[in-house]
């Protein structure tokens, strides 16, 4: 079932594969930062709306009461 | 559908996070350790798990655009956009960790084979998509010229998947493949031997698969949601600049 894992590739002749490690610490410390950056970026802009949206309903309760 | 989007989005977030734990324990206690390779492998459980929901999510912003073109509603644009975001930030994701596989693999950061260079015209033609809507400023005509463009965008992910079986290229053939398939790669295959260890590293794949569809799926909430309150703001502004005017 699982004879899909097929890598057509290999490492260069000669480089010991457990030296890969720090690869392997990179390659998942890049993708999380990536993911990372994203949810800060909607976690901001949510904040900002909510900011702003309090801050246009109190303009309008202002003028209501004025 | 507000309140059913506010339940909905904790579970979502919580469901991702539980999901992305497990299967980051899974890649790194329960999956072997690859023969050739060692352990920078263990990057291809995320790659291909951010390949794959990249994949799915231009495919659910080519499915919103038709069903804004069938009926121009609001949530179909914005299921559009939010996803193509998405899709874009797992096409990075992909894009970097197979870059920093390819280093040990390949000898080489980056090569501009035909996937890799496929890849990236798909990135580039989708942050065309926000390019493209920033220039119209009317509501409708964004929209409909939003949803004709996902829709084209749609071939670039076809022949970014096609192509390493189409074309010779340097990049692994993952799924359905055979060594007569990834005719080209030129470094030689390895199979994985079948049993305990083939069927662990497929059960890491298969969870790493269901947690970025998961997080995909939380993001897409997110999101959503996201473009309700920038509505809400707008109409709210429009209703201040009212009363200002009515001075």
């Amino acid at each position: 079932m699982w004879s899909f894992f097929l890598l057509a590739a290999q490492l260069p002749e000669g480089v010991d594969p457990n030296i890969t490690l720090n690869y392997m610490f990179l390659g998942y410390a890049a993708m999380w930062l990536v993911a990372l950056l994203y949810i800060a970026s909607l976690a901001s802009r949510q904040h900002n709306l909510h900011k702003e949206i309090k801050l246009l309903q109190q303009l309008l309760e202002e003028d209501k009461e004025s | 559908m507000s309140s059913r989007l506010d339940r909905i989005i904790p579970i979502l977030n919580w469901a991702a996070i539980v999901m992305v734990v497990v299967s980051l324990f899974m890649v790194f206690f329960f999956a072997p350790n690859e023969r050739t390779m060692g352990n920078v492998q263990r990057i291809f459980y995320f790659h291909v798990g951010a390949a794959w929901v990249a994949a799915i999510a231009f495919f659910v912003a080519l499915a919103a655009g038709v069903l804004y073109l069938r009926q121009p509603l609001a949530k179909w644009d914005t299921i559009a956009l939010a996803s193509v975001e998405i899709g874009l930030v797992f096409t990075t994701m992909t894009i970097v960790s197979g870059s920093i596989w390819g280093r040990p693999a390949w000898n080489t950061w980056w090569v501009w084979s035909p996937r890799l260079t496929l890849i990236t015209v798909m990135w580039l033609v989708y942050v065309a998509y926000f390019m493209l809507r920033s220039s119209i400023e009317d509501e409708e005509k964004r929209g409909r010229f939003g949803a004709v463009y996902v829709i084209a965008a749609f071939v670039t992910v076809i022949m970014t998947y096609a192509s390493v079986r189409l074309l010779r290229d340097i990049h692994p053939v993952v799924f359905g493949a055979t060594a007569a398939v990834a005719q080209g790669a030129e470094q030689g295959l390895q199979e994985i031997a079948p049993g305990l260890d083939s069927a662990r590293m497929g059960m890491t794949l298969t969870v790493a698969v269901i947690t970025f569809s998961l997080l995909y799926a939380a993001w897409l909430a997110n999101r959503y949601r996201l473009q309700q309150l920038t509505g809400e703001a707008a109409s709210l502004k429009a209703r201040v600049v009212t009363r200002l005017q009515q001075r």
